[in-house]
């Protein structure tokens, strides 16, 4: 009999039960992929460090040949029990012929080469397998190569250097822990030993090209760091923190998936309690007939508990098959350059399902506890005992000006406040996700960010991705003045006068007390040294003034007004700390000298390219004019961006978050129609009667229409206006702390278009889910005036 | 007297589980301009299936209503709606009313929906406040419906029929739910009403109700099997008379 009684219910309230095992299915879906990405992300960058067996310390040496003596001496460390290392040759990007592809796209003025018979650490194909070797005239490419020339696996392009040319086939991507993260973006080949030796064997082609990564195993860094702190010769080091650190933007992402994940399990569970409260507030008077009849309060809610677990069985198992490809989709995105896997991931989907049975079934029995509270007679009259004397109408019909559907509408919201705020708060969170998101792109896009890339905002910025000469770092001065006279000359004869400048980097060790730390340290060219923003203190004027990084002074302990040391060139020299400034570049760990000191260019390690600053003030639209006649005075081996595009190839996350956002977007009005869809049928099912009533009263169809989406478009406006006033800051949080931990977390302006964040990102979600309410709706069409008296 | 309801070879069928149920079989009947008419019959005979085809509530399978001139049997569910908006009034076995809404609001509805009731919304609200003075309800206007007793309840659903001045008020089973001094009161509300002019068509298993009514048609599995004629129920003409001829009559119908 019991189960007739379940078999009828089923039946009789089809479309409840199908739409909570849609939410059921939902839930698992995200609480078992939520899971998953959470253990597997933070789990995840430490595995794939140790994965990839990088050692504790990595240092960069380019002369390869040269670095012999001080592999010996960090050998020689007792702290250090293994120094391994891997030759690389730099070719400039312009040897690479690259059919269709525009190589000002390759954000590189080097590609390193390495070969398959020297690599010290491991590198993983897409499979996350480990790559062992590489067959002759293929290779395997790091980075962002394939993304920037848009390849494909399988494509092929040539090498041609120094009268050598090679054809080499694409197996596919490979993920580089070293130096492939979206920060590091060291694009590396890895090829044949034979192919290597094809271009390492020339010594035109090694002649000040061939460099070395050597991975140190230590447990005491800072031992090693102070020893190689006093060689020369060392372009670029770094912990495994810092190693962690370069992956920064990728685990961001992580961290939204994280954040999406746990937001999409919160929203579940609560539309999963809304939704079995209310399948079962609609069961209280079966509930009530039964219990005149005679069944006991245990079986009655066994009854229905054997009928909700059936169902979260059905939902959770379709739900835990749905769950892997969907978190191997959210993954995809930050995947790319890392191994992320976690190998117990059936078993975390498995037991997340089970975890959703187990609070379905926890909500049910509390649910169900509403049983003993009831008479019979109290069930039979639908929960209603006629003492509650509490006033539901907030609004006056008498006063109001809305006319009768808003009317209605607005009174139903105002009147069922928790009804109709869960799912203002479900739309208000996605939407926050979204409008934060889309003010972290608009930001990374925008250029309001860009001093904190160690540059002042100018007009144009030219990225010499082929121009050796500006990397010279033997024989002293590249003449830059000059450089920059014949540029500003070329610009002002082509009737656009402005100012070039640039900012040039050199490593040197900064010492204060037993303090040292070796850096990049800037200098601006031709630039105005009063237009660099400072957090505290003033800018370096004088030839003996510094500013540092708040890293760098915490690190040093050098504080305004101390006097720090650098060697250069064998001298020391004192400088003073005249401010704080901030700067994401190498994670903050940056020092600015004043523009006067002549620095020696043997510790120059490199430069940002030419900036233009027009005299004119142009407008944006001017400026993209600009860069197009600018393309054709200076070519197109550079690569010409505005201060929002240079910004934007710093980070290179915009896209993917961008991705992320739309992804977030998509779901988020997924769950919005499904929640919409959910309680308007709930709601047409149990206001049956007061439907037919006000049928029977004369109201149209359209009228009933409109007044169950009105409601569901005030609840939208409201999400929406909520999200609004919270977006800006938690984008301000977010933001700051994502970009904080990049080193330049303070003062940050966010670029916030109002247009798209407050106008479109609402108008869709209003829009979708008017949309969703008027299709729901239409089941309250079929619901006859006749039927008044026939409901229950 | 102007007919201001005809129906004409009525026929309602709903097919349950593939089995055709004919619940009303060619039913002929009209309502003059001021009728009080009571539909009685056993349970399961059609009465109410007979109140909702003819006001329009429910569509009919066979034949034809004209309501007041016009042929509501080819109306859309828009112009049906429109009619029973403003032409016509019902009232429920329960009192059923917007749960969110005051005993006021709920009163009102009818009359701020309306396009053809142009009076203005002070003039709405004196109306509503009006038909609750004359129904004894005035004390409830501002309450939750949850607030008030059950007569006074169906009182205020006498006030929302009657907002925009209907021409027939439709009721169905109207005392039903009520205790006898409850039904008295409704009962003489509805008296009052008809006296004013307003039509009734109400379904009642009482024969008390009935015997207030200037008509009453008696209806047996889907056929009308007679209809007496009561005359109008004056306050000072004798009730019980009018009871125990209509009993009498009904027993000939076999109640």
């Amino acid at each position: 009999m019991y189960l007739n009684i379940i078999k009828k219910d089923l039946k009789r309230q089809k479309t409840m039960n199908v739409i909570l095992i849609i939410f059921i299915i939902l839930s698992t879906m995200f609480v078992a992929s939520g899971m998953n990405n959470i253990i597997t992300v933070f789990t995840g960058l430490d595995d794939f460090i140790d994965k990839a067996d990088c050692g504790d310390y990595m240092f960069v040496m380019r002369q390869a040949e040269e670095d012999y003596s001080i592999q010996e001496k960090v050998q020689k460390l007792d702290c250090v029990t293994e120094v391994k290392s891997e030759k690389y040759i730099e070719v400039p990007l312009d040897n690479f012929i690259i059919e269709d592809a525009d190589l000002t796209e390759g954000n590189s003025t080097y590609i390193l080469l390495m070969s398959d018979n020297d690599m010290a650490i491991n590198f993983f194909d897409m499979d996350n397998k480990v790559i062992t070797s590489v067959n002759e005239g293929e290779v395997y490419v790091t980075g962002s190569f394939m993304k920037d020339f848009d390849l494909s696996d399988g494509d092929s392009f040539t090498i041609d250097m120094k009268g050598l040319r090679k054809e080499f086939r694409i197996v596919s991507h490979a993920k580089d822990a070293v130096l492939g993260s979206n920060i590091t973006n060291n694009k590396r080949i890895i090829m044949n030993d034979k192919d290597f030796r094809f271009f390492a064997d020339v010594p035109e082609i090694t002649e000040g090209h061939l460099g070395k990564i050597s991975y140190v195993k230590t447990d005491d860094i800072d031992t090693v760091e102070k020893l190689l702190s006093d060689e020369q010769g060392i372009e670029f080091s770094a912990d495994r923190a810092m190693l962690k650190l370069t992956y920064f933007l990728d685990i961001m992402i992580a961290a939204i998936l994280f954040l999406v994940s746990i937001f999409f399990m919160i929203i579940a569970f609560v539309i999963l309690r809304f939704t079995i409260n209310f399948t079962l507030s609609g069961e209280i008077r079966e509930i009530g007939v039964m219990k005149a009849i005679g069944i006991g309060n245990a079986k009655i809610r066994v009854l229905y508990m054997v009928k909700y677990f059936a169902m979260a069985v059905t939902g959770a198992l379709i739900g835990f098959i749905l769950s892997i490809p969907f978190a191997k989709m959210l993954l995809d995105s930050v995947s790319y350059n890392m191994v992320l896997e976690n190998d117990n991931k059936i078993l975390i989907n498995v037991l997340s399902a089970f975890a959703v049975i187990a609070v379905i079934l926890l909500f049910c029995w509390r649910c169900t506890g509403k049983v003993k509270k009831y008479s019979p007679v109290d069930s039979i009259r639908n929960g209603q005992t006629g003492e509650r004397f509490r006033k539901k109408g907030i609004l006056s019909l008498k006063k109001t000006r809305l006319g009768t559907t808003g009317f209605l509408a607005s009174n139903d919201v105002l009147s069922s406040p928790k009804k109709f705020g869960i799912i203002t708060i479900t739309m208000a969170i996605l939407l926050v996700l979204v409008m934060t998101l889309a003010n972290m792109v608009n930001t990374l896009r925008g250029d309001t960010i860009i001093q904190t890339f160690g540059t002042q905002k100018t007009d144009v910025y030219i990225d010499y991705y082929s121009d050796e000469e500006m990397y010279k770092k033997t024989g002293g001065d590249v003449n830059r003045e000059k450089k920059f006279a014949e540029i500003e000359e070329k610009l002002a004869e082509n009737g656009m006068p402005g100012k070039c400048t640039t900012e040039a980097l050199f490593r040197y060790s900064l010492a204060y007390g037993d303090k040292k730390i070796s850096l990049h340290v800037y200098q601006g060219q031709n630039t105005d040294i009063e237009g660099y923003d400072m957090l505290e203190g003033d800018v370096p004027r004088n030839i003996d003034e510094i500013a540092l990084t708040e890293y760098v002074s915490d690190y040093l302990d050098a504080h305004i007004g101390d006097k720090i040391t650098i060697n250069m060139n064998g001298e020391d020299k004192k400088f003073i700390v005249t401010g704080y400034f901030q700067c994401m570049n190498n994670l903050g760990k940056n020092a600015r000298l004043n523009n006067v000191i002549k620095l020696d260019y043997c510790d120059f390690v490199g430069g940002m390219g030419y900036q233009i600053e027009f005299d004119d003030d142009p407008s944006d639209k001017v400026i993209a004019e600009r860069i197009d006649k600018m393309k054709d005075i200076f070519g197109t081996k550079y690569k010409y961006m505005t201060a929002g595009e240079f910004v934007d190839e710093c980070t290179r996350s915009s896209d993917t978050i961008s991705t992320v956002k739309n992804l977030i977007l998509l779901i988020g009005l997924m769950i919005c129609i499904l929640i919409v869809v959910l309680m308007e049928r709930s709601m047409v099912e149990k206001d049956k009667s007061e439907i037919a009533l006000i049928k029977g009263l004369g109201f149209r169809n359209g009228n009933i229409m409109k007044w169950h989406t009105l409601r569901m478009m005030i609840t939208a406006v409201v999400a929406s206006i909520l999200a609004m006033i919270v977006s800006i800051p938690v984008t301000k949080a977010f933001g700051n702390s994502i970009f904080g931990m990049l080193g330049a977390g303070k003062n940050l302006r966010y670029v916030i278009k109002p247009a798209e964040v407050f106008g479109l990102y609402p108008v869709i979600f209003i829009i979708v889910i008017a949309f969703a309410t008027v299709l729901a709706a239409i089941s309250a069409a079929k619901i006859k005036a006749s039927d008044t008296s026939a409901v229950e | 007297m102007k007919k201001i309801l005809e129906v004409k070879g009525l026929s309602k069928t709903y097919i349950v589980n593939k089995r055709q149920n004919n619940v009303l079989k060619n039913v002929d009947f009209y309502m003059e301009e001021g009728d009080l008419t009571a539909i009685m019959g056993p349970s399961g005979s059609g009465k109410s299936t007979l109140l909702y085809t003819v006001s329009g509530m429910d569509s009919l399978t066979a034949g034809e209503v004209i309501f007041d001139g016009r042929n509501i049997s080819d109306m859309s569910q828009k112009e049906l709606a429109d009619v029973r908006l403003n032409e016509m009034g019902f009232i429920f076995q329960q009192m059923y009313m917007l749960k969110n809404l005051t005993v006021m609001d709920n009163i009102l509805l009818p009359a701020m929906q309306s396009k053809k009731n142009t009076a203005s919304k002070k003039e709405k609200i004196k109306t509503g406040r009006e038909l609750m003075r004359r129904m004894g309800i005035t004390e409830i206007a501002d309450n939750d419906i949850n607030e008030v007793s059950g007569g006074q309840l169906q009182r205020a659903c006498v006030c929302r029929s009657m907002i925009n001045a209907p021409k027939v008020i439709f009721a169905d089973e109207p005392t039903g739910a009520l205790n006898r001094s409850a039904s008295n009161e409704v009962m003489d509300e509805l008296l009052k009403l008809n006296r004013d002019g307003t039509s009734i068509m109400l379904v009642t298993h009482d024969a008390g109700v009935a015997a207030k009514c200037s008509k009453v048609v008696y209806i047996v599995d889907g056929n009308i099997k007679g209809e007496y004629n009561l005359g109008r129920y004056e306050t000072n003409s004798s009730l019980r008379d009018r009871e125990r001829t209509l009993n009498n009559w009904l027993m000939e119908m076999g109640w």
